[in-house]
């Protein structure tokens, strides 16, 4: 064979995933306590150990395309437990974050998420498309009488916004998450596709939060994740059933507060609310159990958080009538919210589509599952 | 020589620890009369400052020859040292009646047997008369690298003078080639190695007398009396020494032998030795064609830990290897450096600098089985099988440097050129380092006042070739001091006996001259036995080995034991009580019985246990004399020999039982079985298992029946 292939470390990875919040990577000397303590480890995958040395030599495609990253939950026991403080959590969680820059469909919204720099351009986007559209509603003028939302913003002009905004993400989460498969398929030599039982397994798995469970060192995540994804769940799912009264059954917003809808709507935000306000609080309190918080973590969880908080308070400020606090709160919801789902898969919250994909992938192929 | 102070012979016989509460002292008191000495005295505790008074008076009174029976004489040692002029045999009653039943007849019986041979050892003692000779002081130090030197400025330092030879034409040794050499703290950057200092520093001692470009050519003589024959630049020197240390380092192993991994063949492909030499002599570039690499693998353990080629462990290897990445990572910080190991081993604080390297982003590093390293177009392949990244790898870099374990200097020797009989080299132990006895006296070697040091003794790196120079230089100091007194070295030190051979019954059969561990007889051309008593240790094997009989010493001899053995009451078969004679190695086995005693073990009240000052110097005519006393067996005691021996002197306890394998004759031509004999290795730690092994022995004896001559023995 002439065209032999030579493993190639790249420095150049190293020294970004360093930058990236694995600067321990290279204190590992594989001694794999991270592996005996580690819920994600099968007997044929010596995970993490297997991927801080990967980590350590800048393999970036063993490690990009490898489902195992995205199984870890990042409970913390195997930074817990390493005598070396290489911190395997850290390293892990930084190898997701450049990975969403690496898969991302178009790359450059990837890149743009991982820089400070472009943080204002991408909330000007959204901020400015919502500008026109008030402008273009009704001359950017607070209406008059009962707060009503949709005066301010027709329900039209929201969706025309919205659903394109959604579908962009819905298209690129599957090209990116297209180029993850493919990866991954290519890597572990795995071309099975992705099967029924796996995917209702995996789905299982997420709702009842089943790894989470397992976590030891920070354990008190479980219950902040748990209360925000059913929070946000609920909002979801408030939102699509809004547009169903609007378009099936012809029932305007705002909503009478005993109406079922906006009961699951405000328990929706109540409980999204006390998630994200646990997690925070554990983030600051207790950064040695929850792992150091990237950019991209501070930038999805506080852009969540505004969002719950800023939809509370524009309900608030509309029960109160407060016109002028209202609707400015109301716009900035919009931009919040915009934000969240038009650039799913390039911000934070991509980790819901990468770990099921990966979930579902490890159980479409694994062995024992 | 015997019999000459009777006069002033006392014995005492202390009634303390359970002695009087378990034998008849009073009836022993009397069994020194038997033996033509005065009637022992008794007292309630002759190791209390009563008793030592009292003894102290004795002696002011004229007693020089005093048997104390009382504790075991690894007991108080210091308390019943009387001086040089007063013969001391300490009896060890308390021991005897503490592993016995209590006021039983055996157990008296068995008193009083210890007793007598007690007095007997002591009449047949003489005291030590010491060699003592004018003895040069000054230190030779053979090899001029950083152990040699910094042996030569310890010495120096202490007030010796000192010589050191050096073959190369310049002090350094392998150090004085590096680069930088690797942080002993490990912390911080790879540091000076100063040995230009330290050479210089060698240099202008005044105490130190360098020859440059010079061969020792021949060392004969003995501690504070060697006789050095040096060739220097100049012509042949003649000089002396007191005693010499031996620094003569490592050679890195043949690269040439590691073909598999491109050894000899692959022009890039060098050992770490020649590696450092090219950092050390400017920018680091590969040899095929002066490009300086930007990616270099190391292969550690390049033939160490392999029993096809270096079995053990270099120590330094990792470390090095370590520290040039370093020089690599420092003149290209793009470089990319490849560390392939069995085992990263930085023990101490040098993990830390194992840790400084990890953590460098352009060094990668895996556990992994090496298979082949070969050349290819513009540098060399590397495959590495079952890696930590979880297969096997292929790796392309601009050269490789195989990590070579080190192979003492002293392997197929040219160094000391020693005129003695058993060879010209110090003994080898393991793989070509030269013997010392490596349980617990690291630096002694099997040439009294030779001490080797550093890298020749063991694989070691600069820091501990330091501390080790240090060390030898020490034991080095120490010998010329003890044999200026004429005082044995290590293990017998302080001992003022020495072998004496009675040449008119010597029939020149060897065995003295073959068999001592320390070399200490050279032969003349007809082979007659040259002692040199500043050699010897007095551990006996001479003596054990003479079939003439003819080596003694004034207060150990062949005589003494014969005379201690026919001392011990034999009762008549009639009784059905047979007599069992242990000899055992004072140094690891009689410790064994005080231990058995301390935790008051039983064992047969029928044994009768005699020290040696090793199982070597056991004379084969004890089990004559044993047998034709009328005993029924002898247990050989001595310690575990082989390649993890134990004994103090290396060959003691392997030759006696070698000389065993002789026994057959004698027996047979008495008439007995050989079940009668056994040799058991023995060690302090084995008192638990004393009980069995004399137990089984008894039976064995049961067995075979009684000693029939017995029915002769006066």
């Amino acid at each position: 064979m002439n065209n032999v292939e030579y493993l190639q470390p790249d420095l150049a990875f190293v020294a970004r995933l360093k930058q990236a919040g694995g600067e321990n990577v290279k204190k590992c000397f594989q001694c794999a306590t991270c592996v005996a303590v580690c819920d994600v480890t099968q007997s044929d995958k010596p995970f993490p150990r297997k991927e801080m040395i990967l980590a350590q030599w800048g393999l970036k495609d063993k490690l990009f395309y490898n489902p195992d990253v995205w199984l870890c939950h990042q409970c913390g026991d195997c930074t817990a437990h390493c005598p070396r403080g290489a911190k395997p959590s850290e390293v892990l969680a930084a190898v997701r974050d450049l990975s969403l820059a690496e898969h991302a469909v178009p790359r450059f919204l990837g890149k743009m998420h991982a820089s400070p720099a472009a943080l204002a351009a991408l909330f000007a986007l959204p901020a400015a498309i919502l500008l026109l559209a008030a402008m273009y509603a009704n001359g950017l003028t607070i209406p008059g009488g009962e707060i009503v939302y949709s005066h301010f913003f027709p329900l039209k002009v929201i969706d025309s916004i919205f659903i394109p905004g959604a579908l962009f993400a819905i298209i690129t989460s599957f090209l990116s998450l297209k180029k993850f498969w493919g990866g991954m398929q290519r890597n572990n030599r795995e071309k099975k596709a992705p099967d029924v039982a796996a995917v209702l397994g995996a789905v299982k798995d997420i709702l009842l939060h089943k790894k989470f469970a397992q976590c030891r060192t920070n354990k008190p995540r479980y219950t902040g994740h748990l209360l925000a994804f059913f929070g946000f769940l609920a909002l979801f799912a408030t939102t699509n059933l809004v547009m169903m009264y609007h378009y099936l059954l012809g029932r305007e917003t705002p909503l009478a507060l005993g109406d079922p809808v906006k009961l699951l709507g405000n328990a929706g935000a109540v409980t999204a609310f006390a998630g994200v306000s646990y997690i925070i609080a554990r983030r600051l309190a207790a950064p040695d159990e929850t792992g150091k918080a990237s950019y991209q973590d501070w930038t999805f969880i506080l852009t969540l958080y505004a969002a719950i908080i800023t939809g509370i308070l524009a309900e608030s400020a509309r029960l109160a009538g407060i016109p002028a606090a209202a609707y400015p709160i109301y716009f900035t919801h919009l931009v919040l919210v915009f934000f969240l789902i038009a650039y799913l898969p390039f911000s934070k919250f991509a980790h819901m589509p990468y770990r099921a994909a990966a979930m579902v992938y490890a159980r479409s192929n694994s062995k024992t599952n | 020589m015997a019999m000459t102070h009777v006069n002033a012979m006392r014995v005492f016989i202390c009634t303390g620890c359970d002695i009087g509460a378990s034998v008849d002292v009073d009836k022993l008191c009397k069994i020194p009369v038997e033996l033509g000495a005065p009637q022992a005295a008794r007292h309630p505790c002759l190791c209390g400052e009563e008793g030592l008074q009292y003894l102290r008076k004795e002696v002011a009174e004229g007693a020089d020859r005093i048997v104390i029976a009382a504790c075991s004489g690894r007991v108080y040692a210091d308390r019943f040292d009387f001086g040089k002029d007063v013969l001391v045999e300490r009896t060890a009653l308390r021991e005897a009646v503490w592993v016995s039943t209590p006021n039983d007849a055996d157990t008296q019986l068995l008193a009083e047997d210890y007793l007598r041979m007690g007095i007997v050892k002591l009449q047949k003692s003489a005291k030590p008369e010491p060699y003592i000779h004018q003895l040069d002081d000054t230190i030779l130090v053979v090899g001029g690298g950083i152990t040699g030197m910094t042996a030569a400025l310890a010495a120096a330092e202490a007030g010796k003078p000192v010589r050191l030879v050096e073959k190369e034409a310049a002090l350094g040794g392998f150090v004085g080639k590096l680069k930088r050499r690797f942080p002993v703290d490990g912390t911080g950057e790879p540091v000076e190695t100063n040995i230009a200092a330290m050479s210089e520093e060698v240099r202008k001692h005044p105490a130190v007398t360098v020859h440059l470009s010079s061969e020792v050519v021949s060392i004969s003589g003995q501690p504070g009396e060697f006789d050095v024959r040096i060739k220097t630049p100049q012509g042949e020197i003649a000089a002396r020494a007191g005693a010499i240390v031996q620094a003569s380092g490592f050679k890195p192993y043949d690269i040439s032998k590691l073909g598999h991994l491109g050894g000899g063949t692959v022009a890039d492909v060098i050992t770490s030795a020649r590696f450092e030499e090219i950092a050390a002599s400017g920018r680091i570039r590969r040899p095929s064609d002066a490009k300086e690499p930007s990616s270099v693998a190391f292969i550690q353990c390049a033939g160490s830990r392999d029993e096809k080629h270096l079995p053990y462990c270099s120590s330094f290897c990792c470390m090095t290897s370590l520290k040039q990445a370093h020089y690599i990572r420092q003149q290209n910080p793009d470089a990319k450096v490849y560390i392939f190991y069995r085992d990263m081993r930085t023990p101490g604080k040098y993990e830390l600098f194992y840790k400084q390297m990890q953590d460098d982003d352009g060094v990668f590093m895996t556990k992994g089985d090496v298979a082949s390293v070969t050349g290819v177009d513009g540098g060399v392949e590397i495959v590495v099988n079952d890696t930590l990244l979880g297969e096997s790898i292929r790796v392309k870099a601009d050269m490789a440097v195989l990590a070579v374990g080190m192979e003492s200097a002293a392997k197929n020797g040219g160094a000391l050129h020693l005129t003695y009989r058993q060879g010209p080299e110090l003994p080898e132990l393991n793989y070509g380092f030269p013997d010392s006895h490596f349980v617990c006296f690291p630096y002694e070697t099997r040439r009294t006042g030779i001490y080797a040091a550093g890298a020749v003794r063991h694989p070691m790196d600069a820091a501990q070739s330091e501390t080790d120079a240090a060390g030898a230089v020490l034991k080095a100091i120490q010998c010329i001091t003890l044999a200026s007194a004429g005082k044995s070295a290590h293990p017998r030190a302080g001992d003022t006996s020495y072998p004496e051979i009675a040449f008119e019954r010597c029939t020149q059969c060897k065995r003295c001259t073959e068999e001592c561990p320390y070399g200490m007889y050279d032969e003349d051309a007809k082979a007659t036995p040259q002692p040199n008593p500043l050699r010897c240790r007095r551990c006996g094997t001479c003596m054990g080995a003479c079939p003439q009989r003819i080596i003694s010493f004034k207060n150990y001899s062949v005589d003494m034991f014969s005379s201690m053995i026919k001392a011990i009451g034999v009762p008549g078969e009639e009784e059905g009580k047979p007599r069992i004679l242990i000899l055992a190695c004072e140094n690891d086995s009689m410790p064994a019985f005080d231990m058995a005693a301390k935790l008051r073990l039983k064992l047969s009240p029928y044994i009768r246990v005699i020290g040696l000052r090793c199982l070597g110097s056991m004379n084969m005519v004890w089990l004559n004399d044993a047998f034709a006393k009328g005993l029924d067996g002898v247990l050989l005691f001595g310690c575990k020999f082989g390649d993890e021996y134990q004994c103090h002197n290396m060959k003691g306890s392997e030759l006696a039982s070698e000389r065993l394998s002789k026994l057959e004759e004698t027996l047979g031509r008495m008439s007995l079985e050989p079940e009668r004999v056994r040799f058991v290795p023995i060690a302090i730690d084995d008192a638990h298992a004393l009980p069995g092994i004399i137990g089984d022995f008894m039976k064995v004896i049961e067995r075979v029946g009684p000693n029939p001559f017995k029915e002769f023995a006066d």
